[in-house]
């Protein structure tokens, strides 16, 4: 009997190892790891050697790339950037800019003896943060809300504006706003507020004003903030205050999204 | 959690399914292929219809794109049917998860196919042509070839040679980096 399930024990692991696989990319060692997320994608990591005893374990810039599902605007989501800040410490990984577009990528350097942990370490940090962001933590109505609008929002940029409308535009490494329209030397940042109940929609006034107040340096910027006032979260006389913050501190014109013609106006 | 619609509607009209994936259809205005670009991705859109004369009006439609990171996908859609593709090609990127098959197709590596098996599940399977080395690692970059072939799977009828003529908005966007290496650049 022993035998028998010591001969199934190796049978099981052959057939698991077999799912490795590898590709050679250049100077990179690409290997399909046997590490699955949820949304039924198996992990990669790249494999690079950086001198005589270091080698660069890397998800590749794939993570931020979106090739594991689109990932969420960290700063954006407190959950899940809480999420993502916990595994970078947990597994030691660094994330680092790729000076040639701005893309993250997450990595570790390590001596070959311990390659092969580091790359066990590598596919699971990748499989943790892959797992944990398509995960919905919000109710799934306020997630619903805030795509509805983005979606309707971004359909009109796109047709207003067309090759001159970036979406989820990155203005530095730690600030992204929903759109930014380029016209003539000119930047016209635009961010989003909707909310399916007063306190989020508070919540999503209160974001925009501190990322409009964190860009005020920025030269030859117009800062726009979109308001859904078709939407059952906004209470005018809840949210006068953080508005009237919103327009006076941090210098945003506000455009009602009844009112959205006036985009046009503002933007020329 | 939702419930899968897209599962739910595959499984409950899976004949229709296959039907509409092996009816023979063709471009419906000709194979002139203009890429378009949009914020450094270069697409084509083309309505597709039933070669018997059926399915037009601008319901099915082949998109492929070529995004900035140095793949493509080419998807054929029928919006009244489902939102997301009917059969879609993924040039590169991870390797899909086939739940529960065994274990010698529980991964299939890029370049690979994505279709619905009858219970709904998103499945990717490799063409024969994909199973030859050389040939998969030849259409990661060729964008022109990657068409060929999905409009073989996708029994969207051209000329046997495929000989299609490919306008570029932007001749540089298709100029893809044969060594897909994406450490070229870093370190």
């Amino acid at each position: 009997m022993k035998k028998q399930l010591d001969i199934l024990f190796e049978q099981i692991k052959n057939d698991i190892c077999q799912v490795y696989s590898h590709r050679i990319r250049g100077n990179t060692l690409e290997i399909m790891t046997n590490i699955p997320t949820v949304n039924n994608l198996f992990v990669s990591v790249f494999i690079k050697q950086v001198d005589d005893a270091n080698y660069l374990i890397s998800d590749g810039g794939w993570i931020d790339q979106d090739y594991y599902g689109q990932m969420p605007d960290y700063q954006d989501r407190d959950i899940t950037e809480h999420i993502r800040y916990f595994l970078l410490n947990k597994y030691e990984v660094k994330p680092e800019p790729n000076p040639y577009n701005g893309d993250i990528f997450y990595n570790k350097v390590v001596s070959l003896d311990r390659l092969s942990s580091g790359v066990f370490e590598i596919s699971n940090f990748i499989q943790s943060l892959v797992n944990a962001i398509h995960i919905e933590y919000r109710e799934q109505r306020v997630e619903e809300e805030r795509k509805r609008f983005q979606k309707k929002v971004n359909d009109y940029l796109r047709k207003q504006y067309s090759k001159d409308v970036d979406f989820n535009y990155r203005i530095n490494k730690n600030i992204r706003f929903n759109a930014a329209v380029k016209r003539q030397n000119k930047l016209y940042l635009l961010n989003y507020i909707t909310g399916a109940t007063p306190g989020y929609f508070n919540k999503n006034i209160s974001e925009a004003t501190v990322k409009f107040q964190m860009t005020k340096d920025y030269p030859a910027t117009t800062k726009i903030a979109v308001l859904n006032d078709e939407v059952e979260g906004f209470v005018p006389e809840k949210s006068a205050a953080y508005l009237s913050f919103l327009k006076n501190e941090a210098g945003a014109d506000i455009v009602y999204w009844k009112n959205k013609d006036r985009l046009a106006e503002i933007i020329d | 959690m939702a419930i899968d619609k897209i599962a739910l509607k595959i499984a409950s009209y899976y004949t229709e399914y296959v039907s509409l994936l092996e009816s023979p259809k063709k471009f419906s205005e000709g194979l002139n292929f203009v890429f378009q670009t949009v914020k450094g991705e270069s697409i084509i859109k083309k309505e597709v219809s039933f070669v018997d004369g059926s399915g037009g009006g601008g319901d099915m439609q082949f998109v492929t794109k070529q995004r900035k990171r140095n793949d493509y996908r080419i998807l054929l859609f029928q919006k009244s049917f489902i939102e997301k593709p009917v059969i879609r090609f993924d040039s590169d990127g991870p390797a899909h998860y086939n739940h529960g098959a065994d274990i010698t197709n529980v991964s299939v590596p890029t370049p690979h196919f994505h279709k619905y098996n009858d219970q709904g599940k998103e499945i990717a399977y490799l063409t024969p042509e994909l199973e030859n080395r050389d040939y998969a690692a030849d259409i990661k970059y060729n964008v022109k070839s990657g068409m060929q072939l999905f409009c073989k799977e996708a029994v969207i009828m051209c000329d046997d040679d495929f000989s299609i003529k490919i306008g570029m908005f932007d001749a540089d966007t298709l100029n893809m980096n044969k060594a897909t290496d994406p450490l070229q650049d870093f370190y």
